[in-house]
């Protein structure tokens, strides 16, 4: 995971100058379209890329097992698994998102505020595999 | 406000003496004392305490967090003049019923097998307040391009190009500048998620702790007993193939039972969080002074939370 997290560090550097952050759309969007590759409002994302680069997965409500699930949005990363996959996350929803390291709401539970943006750590090997729009357990 | 007193009472009772070793964590080699009691069964898994816990908020302080922060969305909406009215956090009906181990309680195990909170149908989400376009604007903000902002100080430099009522629109619109004031309203402030990578960490690398890792496959050699195939204690519906709809059905209930028992019987529970508990303490000493900082900043978010919810 390290090793591919780096890899994705330096592709998202040159994709930054490449790209833009095409995939996060404005405020203006009235019904937020679950998982269809375009990071709206009121909706979670978890990037392929760090710096909210690459294939976008976006979720409107929650998602108990990512393992089932691919990026569908355009660029680095699409069709690849979501699960353990994620290097940024961003939450453009008006309510805590919570995201648990084991499907199901299993492992360790993080609670993501609204309007958070981060990184996924370079040393963090165990990534989200679900992800809820309210507190699972 | 200091830490909590870390994992020391409930944690302890529970586990009697399942504490096989105060190893150094990242040891693989044996490490047992010399004569180890026969561990008790931790059968609560949800009331152990770990090291990191008190640079968390309780569940409390977490709703007024919330709370708060909606709050400071809705004072940045009316800058714009619109009364937005934030909408409450959905809440799911019925206790948790699983834990970081996976299920570890019997009583739940017979009754609803997998299935979350006693199969309590999940919450749904409140319809969105209808702002038209413009409020929705200065809600979400426009469509980010380039560097968002991470701090509060930082929003207010970054012009994001669009005005709404002859006011700017924040990167990120009123949602984000939200975020800022409450977690980030200066530079430099400690990620919001730092702690649960810390724990997220020390859980992973505890599970591929020696006794873990053979705790682990005596509890898949126990599953097997009964014919389920898995080697996952914390998630094994997709091993055992459960569907979300057949988590409570016989099938489920007789595999719950079965995880369970084989929990109890090879002691997994508490050898993993002996283990974990270490890799935490030695977190907690290497990330020592931006743990202080993260303790620092959550009580002034406290603080914060609780004046502007009056």
């Amino acid at each position: 995971m390290q090793s591919t997290l780096v890899r994705r560090a330096i592709s998202t550097a040159i994709a930054l100058t490449a790209l833009g952050a095409g995939v996060l759309a404005g405020g203006g969007t009235a019904a937020a379209a679950n998982k269809d590759g375009e990071l709206e409002y009121r909706e979670f994302g978890l990037f392929y890329n760090s710096s909210l680069m690459g294939s976008v997965f976006d979720l409107y409500l929650a998602d108990s097992n990512l393992a089932d699930d691919r990026f569908p949005g355009y660029g680095s990363g699409q069709g690849e698994i979501v699960d353990n996959n994620a290097a940024s996350y961003f939450n453009r929803d008006r309510v805590v998102w919570f995201v648990y390291t084991g499907s199901y709401a299993g492992g360790i539970e993080g609670s993501i505020p609204a309007g958070y943006y981060g990184n996924a750590s370079l040393t963090f090997k165990n990534q989200v595999s679900s992800a809820y729009h309210y507190k699972a357990r | 406000m200091r830490p909590r007193a870390p994992h020391t009472s409930a944690a302890l009772l529970l586990l009697g003496a399942v504490l096989l070793t105060a190893c150094a964590p990242g040891e693989t080699g044996p490490v047992t004392p010399a004569a180890p009691a026969a561990p008790a069964a931790v059968t609560d898994a949800a009331r152990l305490t770990y090291p990191l816990d008190g640079y968390k908020p309780t569940d409390e302080e977490s709703r007024g967090i919330e709370r708060a922060q909606a709050l400071l969305t809705a004072d940045c909406m009316k800058r714009f003049g619109f009364a937005y009215r934030p909408p409450e956090q959905p809440r799911p009906a019925g206790a948790g019923t699983a834990s970081r181990y996976g299920l570890t309680d019997a009583l739940t195990a017979s009754r609803y097998g997998y299935a979350p909170r006693g199969g309590a149908r999940p919450p749904g989400k409140a319809p969105a307040q209808d702002l038209g376009p413009a409020g929705e604007l200065a809600l979400g903000g426009p469509p980010v391009e380039g560097r968002i902002p991470m701090s509060l100080a930082e929003s207010e430099r970054t012009d994001s190009g669009r005005r709404v009522n002859g006011v700017k629109v924040p990167v990120g619109g009123c949602g984000r500048e939200g975020f800022l004031r409450m977690y980030a309203p200066r530079e430099g402030a400690v990620d919001a998620l730092f702690v649960f990578r810390l724990e997220a960490e020390a859980f992973s690398r505890a599970r591929q702790d020696a006794r873990v890792a053979k705790a682990v496959e005596q509890w898949s050699r126990c599953m097997a007993e009964k014919g389920y195939r898995t080697d996952d204690p914390v998630s094994p519906q997709q091993d055992l193939g459960l569907s979300a709809d057949a988590a409570g059905g016989p099938r489920a209930v007789a595999a719950a039972v079965q995880d369970v028992a084989c929990k109890e019987r090879t002691r997994l529970v508490g050898v993993w969080y002996a283990a974990e508990v270490g890799f935490q303490e030695r977190a907690v000493e290497q990330h020592a002074e931006t743990l202080t900082r993260t303790r620092s900043e959550l009580d002034t978010r406290i603080r914060l939370a609780a004046a502007r919810n009056g």
